[in-house]
Order: C-alpha cells, then structure tokens, then sequence
C-alpha cells in the first residue's frame, strides 16, 4: 500500500513537504491507524496523536485523502492510494499530523460547555422526563476531533472571531437542555455578527463528522431561538 | 498567530441576517410573479406594457423588489468582506465603496420608475 505523508519538523525544517512511504505486508491491519502505527516502526520519527483506537477519544483526527476523518475508524480498503495525508486545515502545526488545538479549545470553553442551574443542588439528581433528555441525541456524542471546525471555510476564514461549528454544536447542546437556566445569557453571548452569524450553512462539518452528528442543524436551531426571542 | 483574546459578543447580526432571508422571499417571489404575468397576460407592444408599469400596484412592488435587491446585496456584499477583507481600513474602503455605488444604483432605479412613468 502507498502513502504519501505530510511531513514537518519546525526545528529542522525550513518548510514542509510530502513524503512517500509503501506498506508491504500490511500484517491483517484493517483500519488507517493500523496502518500508521506500522508505518512509525518503519520511520520512527512520524509523528501523530491516537489513543483510544476505537473512535472514541478524537486523537487522531486527521485529512484523509482530502477529507477530515478519524485514522482509527476509517477503513484501508475505502481508501484510493496513494492514501495522502495531512494534518487538520487550518490547524498551526506541531509536527507532521500533530496540530495545535489551543484556539479549539479556547472557542470550546467560549461557549460554556456546562450546566449552569443556581437552584439548590437536589439530593439526588436534576430530573429530566424521557422526551427532554431525547432532545440531547445528536449533541452529547460530540467527542470534540475538530474535523468539523477544521473542515469549515468561514472557520478558516475567522478562526479567531467565528466559534466553529464544534463549539456552536455545543452551545445548542445547553441551550437544549431543560435543566440549563443560562439561556439569555448564553443566548446573548452568541449573537453577534461573527461568533455565530458567520457560519453560510455550507455543512462541511455535517459532511466531514465521523460520529455522524449534524452542527449545521444545531446552529440553525440557535438562529430559531434568537428569532423567537427578537420576534 | 493564535489570538486568544475574545472581545464577547456584538449583541447583534440577528437582525441582518432575518432581513436577508425576508428580502430573499420577496425577490423570489417578485421574479416568479412578473414571469408569470409575462407569460399568462403578454403585454402587446410597448404602450401596453407602459401603462402596467406605471399602474400603481406595479409600481410599490417594483420599488419594494428594488430596495429589496439593494439591501440583500448590501448585507450580502458586507458578509462577503467580512469573510475575507481582514485589514480594517481595506474593509471599511469597500464598505463605503459598496454602499455609495448601492444608493447610486437605488436612486437610479426609482427614479426611472417614479420620474418618467406617468
């Protein structure tokens, strides 16, 4: 199988550039990330993240053949090769497929991804009848890959002032839930003509999201509550 | 590099971004009723075509579909540098560029509507 690898190394290199490398024996490997960690005992100086190998934990997020996708859960055999890949777009490299996630994050932490109730704490739990706690399928999924946020333009664009379907589809996911009593402020804090009223719909992260969650409705569920509220 | 910096919320965008939707909805449907007049009730010849124009039901409508036109390209336009033009000045250049030629465009038509129809 062949390979072609974005490479990159700040400390040495002046810029960076694609390698080739070929699989002979891919010894039964059936996922991408199989395929890589062989790929490492060849050249040990490949650098990506993984962990949990299992679509889980979001490490090892990735472009896939010109797609984001996650190496651990995306099959060899549905790949065209040369396989290329690249780090996430958009992303400040570290080293080869290895990207900074800080704005990421910071955009994540912007839209205060908690529950926020200044009722006394019950004894037990927040209680939440079937049909609320079914509003929040399809937002709490979200294992925060950064394939969305990295596969949107208007993200590319105003990474610094657009939040990023990513945290948008987690902004919805609080203003979804019944036990959240923020939701003017946090509704507040997300108007604006950038920080949410960049997203186009173009649904490149509805396209790209290997959990196979939908952000653009999630922003267009925000919208609606904004327009209930102005209305 | 990373601007880690927020300055919060601008507490508006949501009143732009409903007005592009609602002129949307008025320009389709403008264009899609003045094409099936065209088609259902064909003016013959140029004085008959005069006359529905300068009726006045034709004449609020076309007004209300151009300053539609105006202002969905305006919010448009403003979106597109937004998006794009990240130096200040170069952003605040093109909107006052966009708006002038907008209002120039917007007073023209009118007044080709208003001023020598009669």
């Amino acid at each position: 199988m062949k390979f072609s690898i974005y490479r990159y190394d700040p400390q040495a290199d002046s810029k960076p550039r694609m390698r080739d490398y070929e699989l002979d024996d891919h010894q039964g490997a059936v996922m991408l990330l199989d395929a890589l960690l062989l790929l490492k005992v060849q050249d040990d100086s490949l650098s990506f993240r993984r962990s949990c190998r299992e679509g889980v934990c979001g490490s090892d997020a990735m472009n896939i053949n010109g797609r984001n996708g996650l190496a651990c859960i995306t099959p060899l055999d549905s790949l065209a090769q040369p396989v290329v890949l690249r780090p996430l777009p958009g992303m400040p490299v570290i080293r080869d497929l290895v990207v900074d996630l800080s704005q990421f994050y910071k955009q994540y932490r912007e839209v205060k991804p908690w529950l926020i109730n200044h009722d006394p704490e019950p004894e037990i739990e927040r209680l939440q009848t079937p049909a609320e706690r079914a509003r929040l399928d399809g937002l709490y999924e979200c294992i925060l890959c950064a394939c969305c946020s990295t596969a949107c333009p208007s993200f590319w664009w105003n990474p610094d002032r657009f939040l990023g379907p990513a945290a948008l589809l987690q902004a919805w996911r609080f203003l979804a839930d019944s036990r959240d009593q923020a939701t003017g402020q946090r509704l507040d804090d997300l108007e604006d003509p950038y920080r949410l009223f960049r997203c186009h719909t173009i649904m490149n992260c509805t396209d790209v999201c290997p959990k196979g969650l939908n952000p653009s409705r999630a922003i267009g569920h925000i919208r609606q509550m904004l327009m209930k509220r102005g209305l | 590099m990373i601007n880690t910096h927020s300055a919060g919320s601008a507490h508006r965008g949501l009143g732009e971004w409903m007005l592009q939707r609602l002129t949307a909805v008025y320009i389709s449907g403008f264009v899609i009723f003045i094409f099936l007049h065209w088609i259902v009730t064909p003016a013959s010849g140029y004085q008959a075509w005069r006359r529905w124009v300068s009726s006045i039901p034709v004449r609020v409508s076309a007004t209300l579909f151009f300053v539609g036109v105006i202002v969905h390209a305006w919010i448009g336009l403003r979106s597109v540098y937004m998006d794009y033009l990240h130096a200040l000045w170069l952003r605040i250049a093109a909107v006052i560029l966009t708006a002038v030629m907008l209002a120039a465009v917007l007073v023209w038509a009118l007044g080709v509507l208003w001023g020598s129809v009669g």
